[in-house]
């Protein structure tokens, strides 16, 4: 297999990734030093985002059988270098309070970082699937992190078994199509369904329906969502803003990859089937999330109702396609910052907390009469999530909305208007709580020193307040760089 | 560049208000004030530069004043401000009455000045921002901006005493409020695309977009989601769940804004974008609106009767009144559309008026269930007469301006359908006898309780003669008023009358 210098140079986020690893490792194996590891995996990621630079000029390129590279998996690349970034910078203040082992959570961090940018890039079944376990398996680990707490072990074992069965569906419904197809590149699968007869394209069927199944399962769509309230539930928060973000973005851009080759099948049973399952994972997740009184299990329900959203762009015909890709960046766009923001603040605040649980929503009543900044920033960051305008929110909710209007789809419109009401009257609560007086009986828990605004995590989150606010009300930078990697 | 210091000048003297808590405990007032004394002079200058009296012969879109700045140019969205006759005087008269709710809060809040008059500004930026927006995009916008600041005065400022009911009402609030903005988000969009479909041209502008022809379906489906998103803000009977309890729920100053300006702002976008926008199928929606409206004028007026809050009965008689004034839009006569801006304004200012009356009364009696006052006539002056004056006024005596805005719409309704006319009538008596037995009960009889007998402060009985005077003014002179707006009217009733 011979490489070439323009291959090697789209390789370079990955090898910049794979090289910090590898130092990452020998010096935790020298001498623990935990201030220069952060320091030196943010560093990693900051020249991994700007090594993409390069690859702009170059695309699109397939690089061996195994990786194909385009605008769009720049993009989302981007993303989730974004996200790693400021899990770092999140996680920092949280691990020095950590009494065990602390360097490893950067490693787990880079690692599952280096799993999803390549699956981004797989256009072949083997590395889609290799990916996704590089993806999930330092997940575990980062998830069970502060396995001294209460709900942490616990869902780390849930997510390893039921990651598990979805990677074996996986599996298995990748045999079904190589059964037929006899190759394991993705363009094959687009092939077989021209020359396909009757009965192998139900053998097709099925194993296309096995592989979305795990992929759901990865995004938590609704009839595989059960695990997700309980997961986060027991996750840190700094490991929330990466994992509700990096795992949901890779997954749901390799689901895009692998549905615009079949989309061009006029297929009614898949159809069906994704309409359904976005209209009850739009409500389903939205409903439960009203009844809910831990702040991360609300999050939780909501990002079902999120990704729901996001299912609608499948939903557009092929004379849209370009603009459904448009509108998952932008969703995305929107999704990555609101969520990281969000969960910054959580951490920040739960850090802050004397007891470090600052989970149900009622202890975060009247924060805004001692933190006016940064309860104004949660505040920005939940009417995004809400999308409600002159926030970034609001454009991704704007773009899916015009797709549901220019396809008339009725029934997913409705169920989407109901949705966003539900979801809205969940952020409205945590809103006003925000606001409330703060309780006179209990001694307030929370002392957020004064100058919180002047740590990393302090500057990250009032930049991306900043980034939600500015693109909201003048999004046209975002939608002309989207456009470009059309 | 006029206009846009309408939108900028709200914005910031929020901020300031809000920053400048810290010196010193009454600057925000002060600042926010200031405020709304710059917007009224900047009106006052547009409507000078403009003159408004003397040429009236421009062409339709007849907009003075227009500020066009391109904004997401993917949609074709555009920052697209302009003025006219009709938008001029609603922002006058909104103006006018938020000074009047800033006077009435001036004593009344004590906590938190700086955030109350951050969101009061903010509330005002968006219903200044609906009344000049001439974009579809836009004016969603702003119709969406107001929810949130309201929400927080409803929820924070009540009386703290049933805090959970504040937030219920103000959950209420926000929830209907985001249907209706829903709902509008959604037919807008439809609207456009469908014209985009059409034309090839993808555009949110309201002057392209009343030129364009639609596919007769769709214009159905989206006049109808205009129509309820409106309906549900304005309200109208089977959508006005949240006014009572938002009604009697929120402070004085906070009623006044949302019956004496936010409310006001459905009917306007009614006139301006349902009428216009939809000609076709609005006449034959007429018919069902107009029922509605009846059904609303006699419904609310019967709850009304029925009520013992004083504050829920005032918003009952709103509500009864937005009939008269929904059955007067869709009656596709000009008479009536004038009579609907005299009506719009001089029914805000009475319902304004009475609310800080019965605010006053409850801040010195801690009540406001009817059966629990009686005879108040010995104890207080000044408020009785006035209240008397009002409910009056409500009612419809001449002389004032709800005689002479119900008066045109009545009339005009007669020419085309006299029988509703005549029940709309009918409706007028039954607003007398509920608001002849909220002066009986409340004011006259015998003494309940023993009440020690108090005066007004000036400043209380001020902006009572101010409201009084400017509803006289209405009165004796609405030549002005029509005046002023009958191009845009006029254009309106024309474009209806086009198509039909």
């Amino acid at each position: 297999m011979i490489i070439n210098l323009q291959q090697l140079t789209a390789m370079l986020p990955l090898l910049i990734i794979i090289f910090t690893a590898v130092t990452v490792i020998l010096s935790i194996s020298y001498n623990r030093n935990h201030f220069f590891i952060a320091v030196f995996s943010i560093l990693g990621f900051m020249s991994t985002f700007c090594s993409l630079y390069l690859l702009t000029k170059i695309i699109p390129l397939d690089i061996t059988v195994l990786f194909h590279i385009d605008g769009y998996s720049i993009l989302y690349i981007g993303m989730i270098v974004i996200s790693s970034i400021c899990t770092c910078v999140f996680a920092y203040p949280w691990l020095l309070k950590y009494p065990f082992n602390k360097e490893e959570f950067y490693l787990l961090l880079i690692i599952s970082n280096l799993g999803a940018m390549s699956l981004i890039i797989s256009n072949h079944m083997a590395s889609f699937f290799i990916n996704i376990e590089l993806l999930s398996l330092p997940m575990f680990g980062l998830i069970a992190y502060s396995s001294y707490q209460k709900h942490s072990l616990e869902a780390s074992f849930k997510y390893i078994i039921l990651s598990g069965i979805s990677s074996s569906f996986l599996l298995l419904g990748i045999a079904w199509i190589y059964a037929i197809s006899g190759n394991l590149d993705f363009l094959s699968v687009y092939d077989i369904f021209k020359i396909a007869s009757k009965n192998e394209m139900l053998v097709i069927l099925f194993g296309i329906s096995m592989v979305l199944l795990s992929l759901f399962f990865k995004l938590s769509i609704v009839p595989f969502h059960l695990w997700t309230p309980d997961i986060y539930q027991g996750t840190p928060a700094s490991v929330l803003s990466f994992f509700s973000t990096t795992g949901k973005i890779a997954i749901f851009s390799v689901l895009l990859h692998f549905l615009s080759h079949i989309s061009d099948v006029d297929n009614k049973i898949l159809y069906f089937i994704l309409s359904l399952i976005t209209i009850f994972s739009i409500l389903f997740g939205n409903l439960m999330a009203l009844f809910q009184e831990n702040i991360k299990r609300l999050f939780g329900y909501a990002s079902i109702s999120q990704i729901g959203y996001l299912l609608i762009v499948f939903l557009g015909s092929n004379k849209n396609y370009l603009f459904s890709l448009e509108t998952s960046a932008v969703y995305l766009y929107s999704y990555l910052f609101s969520n990281i923001a969000c969960f910054g603040i959580i951490n920040l605040i739960s850090n802050s907390h004397k007891k470090n649980n600052a989970n149900a929503i009622h202890s975060y009543q009247g924060l805004f009469w001692s933190q006016p900044l940064l309860s104004g920033l949660f505040t920005l960051v939940l009417l995004s999530l809400a999308g409600i305008p002159m926030t970034l929110g609001f454009i991704g909710k704007f773009y899916i909305l015009s797709i549901i209007m220019k396809e008339h789809l009725w029934i997913i419109g409705f169920s989407f208007l109901i949705g966003t009401l539900l979801g809205l009257y969940c952020y409205l609560r945590i809103i006003l709580n925000l606001y409330l007086n703060p309780p006179k009986l209990l001694k307030n828990d929370l002392n957020i020193s004064r100058n919180w605004f002047y740590t990393p995590s302090g500057i990250v989150i009032c930049i991306l307040g900043m980034i939600l606010l500015i693109l909201g009300i003048y999004p046209n930078p975002l939608i002309s760089l989207v456009k470009l990697a059309i | 560049m006029l206009l846009s210091l309408l939108i900028i000048i709200p914005f910031f003297s929020g901020f300031f208000s809000f920053f400048s808590y810290r010196f010193h405990k009454n600057f925000p007032r002060w600042i926010a004030l200031l405020g709304i004394i710059l917007i009224l002079l900047v009106i006052i200058q547009i409507f000078y530069q403009e003159n408004y009296h003397f040429f009236q012969i421009k062409e339709y879109p007849h907009l003075d004043c227009q500020l066009i700045i391109p904004w997401i140019s993917r949609f074709g969205i555009e920052f697209n401000i302009a003025i006219d006759g009709f938008s001029i005087i609603m922002l006058i008269f909104s103006a006018l009455l938020s000074i009047i709710a800033v006077l009435c809060s001036w004593n009344e809040i004590k906590k938190n000045q700086g955030f109350f008059y951050l969101n009061f500004m903010f509330v005002l930026t968006g219903i200044i921002g609906v009344f000049i927006a001439f974009d579809l995009f836009l004016f969603f916008c702003f119709w969406e901006i107001m929810l949130f600041p309201m929400y927080f005065l409803i929820a924070l400022w009540s009386d703290q005493t049933e805090s959970n009911k504040n937030y219920l009402a103000a959950n209420k609030f926000f929830l209907y409020g985001q249907t209706s903005g829903l709902i509008l988000l959604s037919s807008i969009l439809l609207l456009v695309f469908s014209h985009y479909q059409d034309t090839n041209v993808l555009t949110f502008n309201y002057n392209l977009l009343i030129n364009a022809p639609i596919n007769r379906y769709i214009e159905y489906i989206v006049m109808i989601g205009f129509f309820l998103s409106f309906a549900i803000k304005m309200p109208v009977v089977p959508f006005h769940g949240w006014l009572p309890d938002v009604h009697s729920q929120s402070v004085s100053c906070g009623t006044v804004e949302i019956i004496g300006v936010l409310l006001k702002t459905a009917p306007y976008a009614l006139l301006r974008y349902n009428l216009v926008l939809f000609p076709f199928s609005t006449g034959k929606f007429s018919f069902f609106a107009m029922f509605l409206g009846l059904f609303t004028i006699f419904y609310a007026s019967w709850l009304a009767f029925s009520q013992t809050n004083i504050k829920r009965l005032i918003a009952y008689s709103s509500i009864s009144h937005m009939g008269l004034i929904l059955i007067a839009i869709y009656s596709n006569s000009e008479i009536a559309l004038q009579g609907v801006v005299i009506q719009i304004l001089s029914n805000s200012l009475t319902t304004a008026a009475l609310c800080i009356l019965s605010g006053q009364l409850y801040k010195r009696f801690k009540t406001q269930d009817i059966n629990d006052m009686g005879g108040l006539w010995h104890c207080i002056y000044w408020i009785p007469g006035f209240s008397l004056f009002f409910s009056l006024a409500n009612l419809g005596i001449p002389g004032t301006g709800n005689f002479v805005g119900e008066f045109l719409i009545l009339s005009g309704i007669f020419q085309v359908f006299p029988l509703i006319s005549i029940l709309a009538t009918i409706g007028i008596i039954f607003s007398s006898i509920y608001s002849l037995n909220m002066m009986q009960k409340i004011f006259y009889g015998p003494c309940k309780r023993k009440f020690s007998i108090f005066f007004v402060n000036k400043q209380e009985l001020w902006t009572i003669i101010v409201l009084i005077l400017m509803l006289i003014f209405l009165g004796l002179n609405p030549q002005k008023i029509i005046d002023i707006s009958y191009n845009s009217i006029h254009n309106i009733q024309k474009e209806l009358n086009n198509s039909t």
